[in-house]
């Protein structure tokens, strides 16, 4: 099935991806970001807070944005 | 508080036309991109440079410094690298509709304590909850997003951060965060997904991400480092001191307030008063380099008070140098005749005088 994926860590890009049937937050998550923590993240699905066992639907717009971001002088 | 449905109409028929503004903008001016890049190399180029000359000169203390802007350059540089690659493999993205930004509006609201618009500064104003870092309290910010700052440049340029309780680094009230200096926001790593949320019309991520920022702390570059936000404790009395009233000890390193600094009475460098001493001969104060050992007396003497008998060449302080300028060593030794005819002679040995009459 094909989603809206938002991933404001790093490059921060925008697209729609193809994900297996069933998948959940957590799982996505742990394909796209496998080196960041969960809890360092605002997870949403559809604008809304998001849980982990949470599973995903075709057409859901996912975004995952980090809390903890260094900042620069 | 809820927006008035008023209100966010007219405010999303305002970021419609901007995004759209700005499509165009992008479709005629790409690029600006691959200049970016561009100013960023010559920046890192003047900065290799400055590290050569500083090596060769052999001034060792600043090598930390500049590998540290070295550092920093290469990360702007990497950075709008990416990004002038993503620009010219993707094409330019397209201005997002008026629900999407009805959309972003309402998560903002939800998000943030407060939602409001000043049609005046022409920004859209969220706040933090206040905010402590590393046990120093910084306070709440509000964030704004100016939004005909994205007609130039989406980023985080487009953003002003106004700390609503300052507490500001003792060193520089500019500073009201360690990553804010003039209400301007160095976003370092968020910089690139603040530009590509901008672009994209996702504001309520963009304005996510700045809180992102605020609210963590970057020891590797900050504008002022947390441990110093209170100011430069005086390494002699503990007073903390701004930037503009610390002094810095030529002789030990360390940083002092002006109560415990002097000066060296012979060449007038500065110096603690852990790193000056007193002549043995005048008292005054004077630094290490001013003050040498007589050969002849063992006394710390400034060059003011330090004489070399004409004999030996040894250097004695002035008040011990005899007459003729010959130091104690050098003296004749007295014949049992003058010592009996300066006995003679003393004033305190010769009997009194009877009172005339």
């Amino acid at each position: 099935m094909r989603i809206l994926f938002i991933n404001n860590h790093g490059g921060g890009f925008a697209d729609h991806i193809e994900v297996a049937d069933a998948t959940t937050v957590a799982a996505l998550f742990e394909e796209r970001l496998p080196d960041c923590r969960a809890e360092d993240f605002l997870i949403r699905v559809n604008r809304q807070p998001a849980s982990a066992d949470q599973v995903l639907q075709p057409g859901d717009r996912v975004s995952m944005t980090p809390t903890k971001i260094e900042g620069a002088r | 508080m809820t927006l008035p449905s008023r209100l966010l109409v007219r405010v999303v028929g305002r970021l419609s036309n901007i995004w759209h503004s700005r499509a165009q903008i992008v479709a005629r001016d790409e690029p600006y991109r691959l200049r970016h890049v561009r100013d960023h190399l010559e920046a890192l180029q003047g900065a290799l440079d400055r590290l050569d000359k500083a090596r060769g000169l052999g001034l060792e203390l600043i090598l930390p410094t500049l590998r540290l802007e070295i550092l920093g350059h290469l990360d702007r540089s990497r950075l709008a690298g990416s990004e002038a690659k993503e620009s010219m493999l993707r094409p330019g993205v397209p201005a997002p509709g008026p629900g999407t930004f009805l959309d972003e509006l309402r998560q903002i609201e939800d998000d943030f304590d407060d939602l409001s618009i000043d049609w005046k500064s022409k920004c859209i104003r969220a706040g933090t909850e206040p905010i402590t870092l590393q046990d120093i309290y910084l306070g709440p910010f509000a964030i704004q997003f100016h939004w005909e700052r994205l007609l130039h440049q989406p980023g985080s340029d487009c953003f002003d951060i106004v700390a609503l309780d300052p507490h500001p680094a003792a060193a520089n009230d500019r500073v009201s965060h360690p990553h804010v200096k003039d209400r301007s926001l160095c976003a370092g790593d968020a910089s690139v997904p603040i530009r590509k949320a901008l672009e994209h019309g996702r504001l309520a991520d963009a304005f996510c991400l700045v809180r992102s920022v605020l609210e963590h702390y970057n020891p590797g570059s900050p504008h002022i480092a947390l441990d110093e936000w209170e100011g430069t404790a005086c390494h002699d009395c503990g007073r903390n001191v701004s930037e503009d009233e610390r002094w810095c000890c030529e002789g030990c390193g360390c940083d002092f307030c002006d109560d415990c600094m002097g000066n060296c009475a012979c060449c007038d460098a500065t110096r603690c008063h852990g790193c000056l001493m007193r002549c043995d001969a005048c008292e005054d104060p004077c630094c290490a380099r001013c003050l040498e050992s007589c050969s002849g007396s063992g006394q710390e003497c400034c060059r003011h008070c330090r004489v070399s008998c004409v004999r030996c060449g040894a250097t004695v302080a002035r008040d011990d140098r005899a007459v003729a300028g010959l130091c104690p060593s050098c003296q004749p030794t007295p014949t049992l005749e003058h010592i009996l005819s300066e006995k003679t002679h003393d004033p305190d040995l010769e009997p009194a005088r009877p009172a005339s009459p």
